[in-house]
């Protein structure tokens, strides 16, 4: 954009949300030219700049956002919603420049009704300012990403995030329950929170990440704060006795907060058991999985394969994790009870040690990536999820498709009856940044297209962003991508809104 | 529908044995989408997702109209009655595929020898079919612990309107955009026909556990089942009877024993049933139920938020005048009298014109408009 047009733009802008709320500097413009996609970090240590907005607005009304909206459309102005940026699939990075319009002045928690279980939340406000209000009610949502600090509503709900907890209290498409939003058109919508006879378009909005509309508040449904929890640590035989007791624990009719298995490899990085002598992982892996990665993982991980092998002699044990909250330490010890029947038919008891670390460090682990790329490595997470059928297939496929490129480890969390998710975590080693980007490429190509062959859905909460779009046309084949067209010709008819994601 | 048919016969599409009946119109076997104006309504019986993409083809060159329901003056009713294979349900994975054309009686007794349910079922629904139960007002949903709304659909099979086949992925949750399943679920038909669906079953329940609490009148059974559905696990079902003056509730899975404690008190029997007002509504309708004078209630899917629910009425006569107070007050009708997705429940703004965009959208040639 020429100095006199971003002149204008900025004036017009001004003029809409006021002079304090509108940026063009190079600084902010670098800032929101990424998200955390673990490849903008590279670019970022490199100090490469690759998308940038032309301006960054805060709004702080819906009808702010609204002629924003009218003013990118006139204009043929490409929009990013942007939350907190927390999107790991370059979900909220500017593609094509344009207007990104930053939420979070919009970021109150509107009422608080826990009598009929709800609160009416703007979507800027980010996750852990909203639990600490609720707690003022003592009510929770019960969702908590890892990423709870540096997440909004509006951007779990873009991308159909979900929490720790959501074996109990669901995703984030569970518990909502209405939202207001303005279309590619700036016309507002309002649905819900009264349930509608007939199609829920709650359930298109949700998943939209930026593509049909702004969101700008959303009505949750919210729970009394737990007062009393029972929990405990396992350590399953193997993975598949693992997986079994997740789905028995569903299957008894048990939904307990938290239920998470750790494949041995990452249940040493969750390190929440402690070793016995036999159970202590090999040396280079110990290293690799240090706490905080050593400056030498990439050395030693300089032959993945090798180091994979080295793995497979790690005894196949996994911890597994579960916790009932409630408001009564006795029924919560009673359901508490009841699984344990379940798990110990597949693992040993741990007691409560391993639960009560894994609450300590809940939200730490996913931090230490930037860590991870200063000591020449790569890692990325990748989310899927399968039915009970097909989990361990693709639990195996994505293992063997990445065995050269990358250590790879992986939980399991988030059940259903049907089926749970898996989290895959990929450490790769980075020489060069070049040899590192090349290996991330073929790594991530190679463990996507594996998940989805072996029946992996091809994400479970991260969402599709800009990295996953090219492969959504195997997720939702043509006739489903003619209807996601036809839905966001509906809902934006000038492709203004987030270009270049879900639909590449 | 003036447009000359330019290649051939419902009967070309599907086979002459599927074309059941030309009402006051051709003889079976000769029906035309170019003769449907003349007052014909024709009934055709598809024996598979094959059939009904052909014969959604030829509608759209001869500018016909399909819908799945009684027939009607102009349209081709589809009976999907031969759509009705069930697979044996998944013990493992709790699903069940079952074509939409299925009843949902017969797929709960196939649920049954393995060990699992589709849930508690109006009376109404029973004899509904899979299609009409997903693609209806209620959109297929039951509760499930601990007390949220979910449709029993895992995943769909349809044909669109260009007669190609829609199906997506069967995994538990996914963010891969929008779900696209809601335009199927509650659209009624309008962006497709359900030709099959997987469906969630629950294991049947291990512990059962029933109460019934005295209440003096219709308003204190809705508090009781109010607070029993915010307590979070709400009983699987409910049922009050202003004879009786009792509220009964039934309990299943984990700590049904301590939850039908909590509820009240003693055990209970069964009793004959009657006229049926079947709705769905928040709790806040419920509350304000007892202008329409039922005798009894029975209630399913309670939730937060509020609850399917049949209210018996003593007299048949009444149904009428009830389901327009029904609607005055907030519920859903589902049945008698058909249900309209109503934009005043819910939707404000651009919701109802963006809906109707979209629907033009996904069949321009309004293969399925009403
Ligand atoms: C360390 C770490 C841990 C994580 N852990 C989890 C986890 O446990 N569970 C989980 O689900 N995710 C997790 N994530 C991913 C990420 O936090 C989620 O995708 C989150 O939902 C993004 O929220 P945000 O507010 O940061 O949105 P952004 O990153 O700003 O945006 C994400 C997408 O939503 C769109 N969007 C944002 N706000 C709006 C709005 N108001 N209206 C319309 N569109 C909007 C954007 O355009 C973009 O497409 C993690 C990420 C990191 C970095
Ligand atoms: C020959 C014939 C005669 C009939 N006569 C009568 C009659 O006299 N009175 C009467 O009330 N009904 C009549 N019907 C209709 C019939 O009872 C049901 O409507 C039909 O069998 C579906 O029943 P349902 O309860 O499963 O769905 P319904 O409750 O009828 O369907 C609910 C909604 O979903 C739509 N729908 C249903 N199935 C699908 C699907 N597979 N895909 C997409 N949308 C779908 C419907 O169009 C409707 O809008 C007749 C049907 C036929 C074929």
């Amino acid at each position: 954009m020429r100095p006199a047009e971003l002149e204008s733009l900025r004036r017009d802008l001004e003029r809409i949300s006021g002079i304090r709320n509108v940026a063009l500097s190079a600084p902010t413009r670098a800032l929101y030219g990424r998200d955390l996609y673990p490849k903008a970090q590279v670019w970022q240590r490199r100090g490469e700049v690759r998308y940038a907005p032309d301006v960054v607005v805060w709004p702080g009304t819906v009808d702010e956002v609204q002629r924003i909206v009218r003013y990118a459309r006139a204009r043929h102005l490409p929009l990013t919603p942007f939350g907190a940026g927390s999107s790991v699939v370059a979900g909220a990075m500017p593609l094509r420049a344009g207007i990104t319009v930053d939420l979070k002045r919009m970021g109150r928690l509107l009422s608080v009704d826990l009598a009929s279980r709800r609160a009416v939340v703007q979507a800027g406000m980010v996750g852990q300012r909203l639990e600490d209000e609720l707690m003022r009610s003592y009510a929770t949502l019960g969702h908590f990403p890892s990423s709870i600090y540096c997440s909004t509503v509006g951007g779990w709900v873009a991308a159909r995030s979900a929490g720790q907890l959501s074996s109990h209290y669901g995703k984030i498409e569970d518990m909502l329950l209405g939202l207001t939003a303005v279309t590619g058109t700036g016309d507002e919508l309002r649905v819900g929170p009264e349930r509608s006879p007939g199609p829920d378009l709650l359930q298109l909005l949700c998943g939209s990440e930026g593509t049909l509309a702004v969101i700008t508040d959303a009505t949750l449904s919210i729970h009394p704060l737990p007062t009393a929890r029972a929990m405990r640590g396992f350590r399953m035989r193997s993975v598949a006795a693992g997986v079994e007791a997740l789905r028995l624990v569903f299957r008894a009719g048990l939904r307990p907060q938290v239920l998470r298995l750790y494949d041995p490899l990452d249940s040493l990085s969750a390190g929440s058991e402690r070793q016995g002598r036999e159970e202590r992982p090999p040396r280079l892996v110990a290293q690799a999985l240090g706490r905080a990665a050593s400056k030498s993982l990439g050395y030693a991980l300089f032959s993945p394969a090798l180091v994979n092998r080295a793995l497979d002699l790690v005894p196949p044990r996994s911890l597994l994790v579960v916790s009932f909250e409630g408001d009564s330490r006795a029924t919560c010890e009673e359901e508490l009870h009841a699984a344990m029947d379940i798990l110990r038919e597949g693992g040993t008891d741990l007691g409560e040690g391993p639960a009560r670390r894994w609450y300590l460090r809940r939200h730490s682990q996913s931090y230490k990536q930037s860590a991870v790329f200063a000591a020449r490595a790569w890692v990325d997470t990748m989310e899927v999820a399968a039915t009970w059928d097909r989990v361990l297939s693709v639990f195996e496929a994505v293992r063997r498709a990445v065995y050269r490129e990358a250590m790879v480890l992986c939980h399991f969390s988030h059940a259903y009856l049907e089926g749970c998710s898996l989290y895959f975590t990929f450490i790769g080693p980075a020489p060069t940044v070049q040899k590192g980007e090349e290996d991330y490429d073929r790594a991530w190509r190679a463990g996507m297209q594996a998940a989805q062959e072996a029946g992996a859905t091809l994400s479970h909460h991260h969402g599709v962003g800009a990295t996953k779009a090219r492969r959504l046309p195997d997720e939702l084949g043509d006739a489903g991508m003619r209807l996601l067209r036809l839905v966001k010709r509906t809902f934006d008819p000038d492709g203004i809104l987030n270009p270049g994601k879900l639909l590449a | 529908m003036t447009a000359a048919l330019d290649s051939g016969p419902a009967w070309q599409a599907t086979g002459p044995d599927a074309v059941l009946t030309a009402l006051a119109g051709a003889p079976v076997g000769q029906v035309r989408f170019a003769e449907l104006p003349e007052g014909t309504a024709a009934v055709v019986k598809p024996a598979s997702a094959d059939d009904l993409q052909r014969l959604v083809s030829l509608a759209q060159r001869a500018r016909g109209r399909v819908l799945v329901g009684p027939p009607r003056l102009g349209f081709v009713a589809l009976d999907l009655s031969e759509l009705d294979q069930i697979e044996r349900p998944d013990e493992k994975t709790c699903l069940v595929q079952a074509g939409s054309g299925a009843l949902l009686e017969a797929v709960e007794a196939r649920a049954i020898q393995a060990g699992l349910t589709l849930g508690p079922l109006l009376p109404g629904y029973r004899a509904k079919r899979v299609g009409g139960w997903l693609a209806g007002p209620t959109r297929g949903e039951r509760t499930i612990p601990p007390g949220r709304l979910e449709t029993a659909a895992i995943a769909l099979e349809a044909v669109l309107w260009d007669a190609s086949l829609y199906r997506s992925k069967q995994t538990p949750r996914s963010a891969t955009g929008p779900d696209l399943d809601h335009l199927l679920l509650g659209g009624e038909g309008r962006f497709g026909i359900v030709t099959r669906a997987t469906l969630r079953l629950f294991p049947r329940a291990l512990v059962e556990a029933a109460a019934a609490r005295s209440v003096a009148s219709l308003k204190e059974a809705i508090e009781a089942c109010h607070e029993a559905a915010k307590a979070g696990l709400p009983p699987a079902e409910a049922r009050w009877d202003r004879v009786r003056g009792t509220v009964e509730a039934r309990f299943t899975g984990m700590g049904a024993a301590a939850r039908a404690r909590r509820f009240g008190g003693q055990e209970i029997g069964g009793r004959k049933v009657r006229a049926h007002l079947e709705v769905a509504g928040s709790w806040r309708a419920w509350h304000a139920a007892s202008p329409l004078r039922p005798e009894a209630f029975e209630l399913v899917a309670l939730h937060a938020d509020g609850a399917f629910g049949a209210l018996e009425l003593v007299d048949p006569a009444e149904a009428e005048r009830a389901s327009e107070h029904a609607r005055a007050i907030g519920f859903a009708v589902v049945s008698p009298g058909r249900l309209r997705p109503d934009p005043a429940v819910g939707w404000t703004g651009a919701a109802l014109p963006l809906y109707r965009e979209l629907a033009r959208l996904a069949d321009p040639s309004g293969v399925f408009a009403r």
